[in-house]
């Protein structure tokens, strides 16, 4: 080879070195899209003149399965095939007399949900069982001032045992008791913070919980003397939707900013004659709280509130009157499709014995918020009993309520994004609970 | 001398009176195929009054009739009357000078000796040495302490005690011959004499040398060939000399010399030795009678104690040492094939070679620090040895344990890791540390004796095996934690030196050289079969005048071993062509520039240099530029990643070859020890390269907290390639592996091809991310995964592990996360017995119920291997299950056996005498 070819050839081959682009990485394949989770999570009150019932409606086929647990094992379960669409209701006290503990329900498919519903002599409350365990939750409006009792129910349903740290923030500030620095919920376990023992006194009390590792479902469990509220801790957001429907008086939103800094909020109002926006607005400091009453605000006339904030909080709608007390956080999905478990047994179910509350149904209705500029044609499905349909046509920016006569499980389906709740009372109680968007999966 | 006359009547004798007449009869001993006329005739003009009476000795077919002719020597010696002096037993193939008889005879006489030898020369040469009397070691040993072909300068002239004189030519005086019986016609010449000469001595008579009687030999008489019988007639020597307390340590220590001579031939090649001792053994016991006849002859003429003998001899094993001595010439030789330290020269340290040798191998051993001083990394793609016979039944066709396992043949270096266990008496980790370590020192060497065969003599080409190891693309392989690049790296040198053959076509072929070929090929082929292609390419590229056919022939010798791995590309071909394989590793653009700045001053060399370094510095550029190219599997981006630091080790070769002060060396100069300096840098970390760590303690608690038979196996997954030991496979959204939770080895670096309960594996994990699966423990089961190990950046899995009810969070380490499962996952159970690993297969207690494997199903299973959906289950009744593959894997490792086996034998056939 001639000292000229030479060159050529290695002047070519290291330009090209050069130029070349380096050739990329091999990766791994690509994730699935995450499916809906499989799982709820209720809380669970069986004795002590309480009784608890987890209602469960499926879309897909195959095996429901609810399991109680306490200190770390399995304190009993109880299962059933469903054939979907359809829905269930286990009747804790047919599975075990296990005082306050949490339920672990297993769905054949993500398209399912499940409500626990704990009844007292007096009481009522409901709230969806949870199927999701972001890092940081949080829930808002609770109150330790006599004769108010407040209990923090920490619940890790899953193998591995969770380590939490609670940031309590109270009118006086970040509560600095140290049992709020490490919490350790075992495997399979539940842990109920007595929240009353621990900050007694406080008018307003948000939490804020951070897993360290595992993860928990947190739900408050706030009790007057005759009435009772159960609400989920929920991941902040930045835009909630409260469907609220016609109920009576006494109402107020606590809009709780978890952040280490000030957010700016603003609430629209969805009345019956349309959406007026901005009804308030203000600015929550950090670890905060805002309590808005909407007495103050031609209450009567108002059947859903969005909420927007420049970061993420949490809002909650509380009711308390004498004989009523429920909590409904908001949610921040609107859906084409949603869930409405059931409250009671279904055909065959036994009849409400002599003490207990009878069937919700007489005062039940759907309340469907429709947060869009297009009007909602709006189907509600009845599964089990005679089942049937019912089409009604929700308008733009509008909330409307659809009386439901029975305790059986319903599929909402709407043309454009909705957001669903229901409302039950009997008796003078009553409770509100939202439906569970369904997700493709 | 044999008067009778008392010293006084000596003393009374007048100076000028007539000396006694010594006589001499010369006993002519016939050696086949020597001129016996000539011989006579050479003897009759010896210069001696009076002539001496002549005898033949032995079978002659026509006897001069003028000549007395005995069959035997003892025969011989006995008939011989009392009137003569001396008999000089002469072979009939030596020559002696005309005064040769008489300067033995005047120095018996003069030394008042009883045994006199001549000066023997080699016969038709220029006064070459063969010997001028001979010490011997405790066991009879010759040592003359004479150079080969030895020039004689009168250097040795002294007349001297020895230990021994050769039977070629020696005086004896005839009274002790006769009273010794003569020669002892068991043994052949050299031992004969031996036998004699020790007789000789502790009878009292002392035995010279007499360099001044000067005897040519044609040495057909097979003297100085060491044959069984000479070895055997040694010992006999020994059993008959020496006394009992003598023999007492002697016969041991004989034993144990005799062993350790053997092994180190047997370590360069000969076996010949080994079995020598033992038929010379077994020869002294079938004639044990006979020596003990012979010893109690001597006991009868015995005057002096083992002591006389002891003075004659030299300290130690003389064949020890002259083994050792080879030995150590050879490991030199590797350093110093000038022979400059073995011949003792004055320039050794001028020698560039020399001192470059000495400071590569100082960086080498400061770049092994770590290996030598604590642990032997275990990740990435080096994994621990496995035993001898576990490594070889997988090798052939056994069952390949990686992942879930599989029939696909077991990466070929199994079977090379398998021998260096063998040879450390299955001390697998010293092995494995030992042969690293080496592997430096292998390249160094490898690179100077290739350097040294294309004409360069400078420090380079020994300096340069440092860029074998550490330069462009070896770097970024044992950074990435392959071991097995290290090694071929370490080897292709010699692959290529064993091509560039230098012999001529009118010299004899080669053989033992294409033995070389195909034995250096095999191990090459080993650790990176595709870099076999070079050295025929090197061979087809390089001008050699009248040596290219040969060199091609070589080449194809040594592409012929690519028959041992040839199961292991057939069962996995991926390991070739399917480019997700690919660590995607590319030399810096720094490398780039480099080595095409270090081209420039090569041109501007003449041959060999310019030749040589630019061949180098295009093979590491277009390897550098061919690695980059969206073809070949993780192969052949070993084999172009190696090439390219093979080139770059050329390169720098040929650039630190030439040191003079003229500008372009030293431009050459400069460039290739940047080369070197760069690629020195990456052995900064003192493990070649190699990252730290120990996969095998990392997964340790697996196997301590479930036991051996319940460990299962540990799922590890990351997001980052390289947490995942050895090769990884892509799962969704992350690498992953299965690792055996006992513990990991060499055979299960690469994983097989896919088989049924891969696919389903990777099934598995893919439904388990979506997030909706509450008991990945129950689907993980099946396939005996016990263990998650998750490492690197949280990721998809870590989330999904939150919200289950299988897999508990054990805190073990910092870095990794590890989870538990709760489900029992043996590999091998059946519902009564769990089985463990033994050897490639399973064991344990006998089962009445089949025995399910938790791995991929393969008809080679046994005993009553079944189906059971993607594994297997066996019969538990036997205990074991084992594997053995199909007849075609099986013919093709036998073949990589025999074409080895064949190249070692081309080496002993066709080594020349040493």
């Amino acid at each position: 080879m001639s000292r000229v070819v030479t060159v050529v050839v290695v002047a070519f081959l290291a330009v090209a070195g050069l130029v070349l682009p380096q050739p990329s990485a091999v990766t791994p394949g690509t994730g699935a899209e995450p499916s809906p989770p499989k799982f709820a999570v209720c809380l669970v009150e069986q004795g002590g003149g309480r009784s608890t019932e987890i209602s469960v409606v499926s879309l897909g086929d195959g095996f429901v399965q609810l399991s109680l647990f306490a200190g770390g094992r399995e304190a009993g379960s109880i299962g059933v095939d469903v054939s979907g669409p359809g829905s269930t209701v286990f009747p804790i006290v047919d599975v075990a007399a296990v005082g306050t503990i949490g339920a672990f329900v297993e769905f054949p498919s993500g398209q399912a949900a499940a409500t626990s519903m704990i009844r007292g002599p007096q009481s009522l409350s409901a709230d969806l069982c949870v199927s999701d365990t972001p890092g940081e939750i949080s829930l808002t409006g609770a109150r330790t001032t006599s004769p108010d009792r407040f209990e923090l129910h920490l619940i890790n349903p899953f193998a591995t045992d969770a380590l939490v740290r609670l940031v309590v923030t109270s009118e006086v500030g970040i509560e600095s008791n140290p049992a709020f620095s490490a919490v350790v919920v075992r495997a399979r376990s539940s842990v109920i913070m007595n929240m009353t023992q621990l900050t007694p006194g406080r008018e307003r009390l948000s939490v804020l919980i951070e897993h360290q590792q595992g993860r928990v479902v947190a739900i408050g469990r706030q009790t007057a003397p005759a009435e009772g509220a159960m609400w989920s801790a929920v991941e902040p957001l930045t835009d909630w939707f409260v469907p609220l429907g016609d109920v009576a008086d006494g109402r107020r939103i606590v809009i709780g900013n978890p952040q280490g800094a000030d957010v700016e909020y603003q609430v629209d109002a969805y009345r019956t004659g349309g959406l007026e926006p901005t009804v308030l607005s203000g600015s929550i400091p950090a670890g905060g709280e805002a309590t808005l009453d909407l007495s103050d605000l031609d209450e009567a006339s108002i059947r859903g509130v969005r909420i927007l904030s420049t970061s993420p909080v949490v809002a909650t709608v509380w009711q308390a009157s004498e004989n009523a007390l429920s909590a409904v956080t908001g949610t921040g999905t609107q859906a084409l499709r949603w869930l409405v478990p059931g409250w009671f047994h279904p055909a065959g179910g036994d009849p409400p014995a002599e003490g207990e509350l009878p069937d919700l149904g007489e005062s039940a209705r759907l309340i469907i918020f429709n947060t869009g500029i297009d009007d909602a044609e709006v189907v509600v499905t009845t599964l089990g009993g005679d089942g049937g349909t019912v089409t009604v046509i929700v308008p733009a920016e509008g909330v409307l309520e659809v009386p439901i006569s029975s305790g059986d499980a319903r599929v909402v389906d709407s043309d454009v994004p909705v957001v669903v709740a229901w409302i039950g009372g009997v008796g003078g109680t009553g409770t509100t609970s939202l439906g569970f968007p369904v997700q493709d999966g | 001398m044999t008067s009778v006359s008392t010293q006084s009547e000596e003393e009374l004798e007048p100076d000028d009176s007539e000396p006694d007449v010594v006589v001499v009869r010369v006993l002519l001993t016939i050696v086949e195929g020597a001129d016996l006329a000539a011989a006579i005739s050479t003897v009759r003009r010896q210069v001696f009054d009076p002539a001496p009476d002549l005898a033949v000795v032995g079978e002659v077919e026509d006897p001069p009739v003028d000549l007395m002719a005995y069959p035997t020597l003892e025969q011989a010696i006995v008939e011989t009357d009392e009137t003569v002096d001396y008999l000089w037993i002469l072979h009939s193939d030596a020559r002696p000078r005309p005064d040769a008889l008489s300067a033995l005879v005047r120095e018996l006489e003069l030394n008042d000796a009883a045994l006199g030898g001549s000066k023997l020369l080699v016969a038709g040469s220029r006064d070459v040495l063969e010997e001028v009397g001979s010490a011997t070691d405790v066991f009879g040993e010759p040592y003359s302490g004479l150079e080969q072909n030895e020039i004689d300068l009168q250097q040795y002239d002294v007349v001297r005690e020895v230990a021994f004189v050769r039977s070629a030519s020696m005086l004896v005086r005839r009274d002790l011959a006769q009273g010794l019986r003569g020669l002892d016609v068991k043994l052949p010449p050299v031992a004969a004499g031996l036998d004699f000469s020790q007789r000789t001595r502790l009878a009292g008579g002392s035995v010279i040398s007499v360099p001044s009687s000067e005897v040519y030999h044609q040495g057909r008489c097979n003297e100085g060939v060491g044959g069984w019988r000479e070895q055997a007639g040694r010992l006999r020597a020994m059993f008959t000399a020496y006394e009992p307390l003598t023999l007492a340590w002697v016969i041991p220590y004989d034993i144990l010399v005799s062993i350790a001579d053997s092994i180190a031939n047997l370590l360069l090649l000969r076996w010949r030795p080994l079995a020598r001792h033992v038929v010379s053994w077994l020869w002294n016991l079938a004639n044990l009678l006979s020596t003990l006849r012979h010893r109690r002859r001597l006991n009868r003429v015995r005057v002096a104690g083992d002591e006389e003998l002891f003075r004659f001899q030299a300290r130690g094993s003389v064949r020890l040492r002259d083994v050792g001595t080879e030995l150590s010439a050879r490991a030199l030789s590797l350093f110093d094939d000038d022979e400059t330290l073995v011949k003792r020269s004055r320039v050794l340290l001028t020698s560039p070679g020399i001192w470059g040798a000495m400071m590569a191998s100082a960086i080498a051993l400061v770049a092994a620090r770590s290996l030598l001083f604590g642990a032997m990394p275990s990740t990435g793609f080096a994994f621990p040895f496995e035993d001898f016979g576990v490594s070889l039944d997988r090798w052939f066709a056994g069952w390949n344990g990686a992942g879930l396992g599989s029939p696909a043949p077991v990466h070929p270096s199994v079977l090379t890791t398998g021998l260096l266990s063998l040879l450390t008496f299955g001390s697998t980790g010293a092995a494995r540390t030992l042969f690293t370590i080496s592997l430096a020192v292998i390249a160094i060497a490898g690179m100077g004796r290739l350097g040294s065969r294309l004409g360069l003599r400078g420090p380079g080409r020994y300096l340069s095996g440092l860029v074998v190891i550490a330069g462009p693309g070896t770097s970024l392989l044992a950074g990435s934690g392959s071991w097995l690049a290290l090694a071929a790296a370490a080897f292709l040198p010699w692959a290529v030196r064993a091509v560039m053959l230098m012999t001529q076509p009118h010299e004899h072929f080669p053989w033992a050289a294409m033995g070389w070929a195909v034995l250096l090929g095999g191990v090459l082929a080993t650790f990176s079969p595709l870099l076999l292609l070079l050295p025929l390419l090197m061979a087809l590229v390089l001008p050699a005048e009248g040596r290219r056919v040969r060199r091609i022939l070589m080449g194809l010798a040594c592409l012929s071993s690519v028959v041992v791995a040839v199961p292991f590309l057939i069962g996995d071909p991926g390991w070739l062509t399917d480019t997700t394989r690919k660590l995607v590793l590319v030399p810096s653009e720094t490398w780039t520039i480099l080595l095409a700045g270090a081209s420039l001053p090569l041109i501007a060399l003449e041959n060999p240099w310019r030749r040589i370094g630019l061949l180098g510095s295009v093979m590491a550029l277009a390897s550098g530029l061919l690695v980059r190219l969206p073809v070949g599997g993780a192969g052949v981006e070993e084999g172009f990643l190696v090439v390219a630091s093979f080139g770059a080790a050329l390169a720098a070769s040929a650039g630190m070859d030439r040191l003079n002060f003229e500008f372009a060396p030293i431009l050459a100069v400069a460039a290739a020890a940047a080369i070197l300096i760069m690629s020195v840098g990456t052995l900064s970390n003192g493990r070649y390269g190699l990252p730290a760590g120990d996969v095998n303690e990392d997964l340790g608690f697996a196997s301590v907290i479930t036991g051996d038979d319940g460990s299962g196996r540990v799922l590890i997954a990351s997001t980052l390639r390289s947490d995942i030991p050895g090769e990884a496979r892509r799962g969704p959204g992350f690498w992953y592996r299965l690792l055996d939770g006992v513990g990991t080895s060499h055979g299960e670096v690469w994983l097989p091809p896919p088989s049924p309960g891969d696919t389903l594996l990777l099934e598995t994990l893919e439904a388990i991310t979506k997030g909706d699966v509450l008991h990945p423990g129950v689907l993980l089961a099946p396939f005996a995964v016990n263990w998650l190990v998750l490492e690197g950046p949280g990721f998809r899995l870590d989330e999904v592990l939150l919200n289950q009810v299988d897999f508990v969070s054990i805190p073990f380490d910092s870095e990794i996360r590890v989870f538990q499962n709760l489900i029992e996952a043996p590999i091998a159970a059946s519902d009564l017995v769990t089985w463990e690993p033994r050897g490639a297969g399973f064991g344990g207690e006998s089962s009445s119920t089949p025995v399910r494997l938790a791995v991929n199903h393969s008809a080679g299973w046994s005993p009553d291997s079944i189906s059971a959906d993607w594994s297997v289950t066996v019969n538990g009744a036997a205990g074991e299950a084992g594997f053995r593959g199909s007849w075609l894997m099986r013919v093709l490792s036998i073949m990589g056996g025999l074409v080895l086996l064949a190249g070692l034998t081309l080496i002993v056939i066709g080594r020349r005498p040493s």
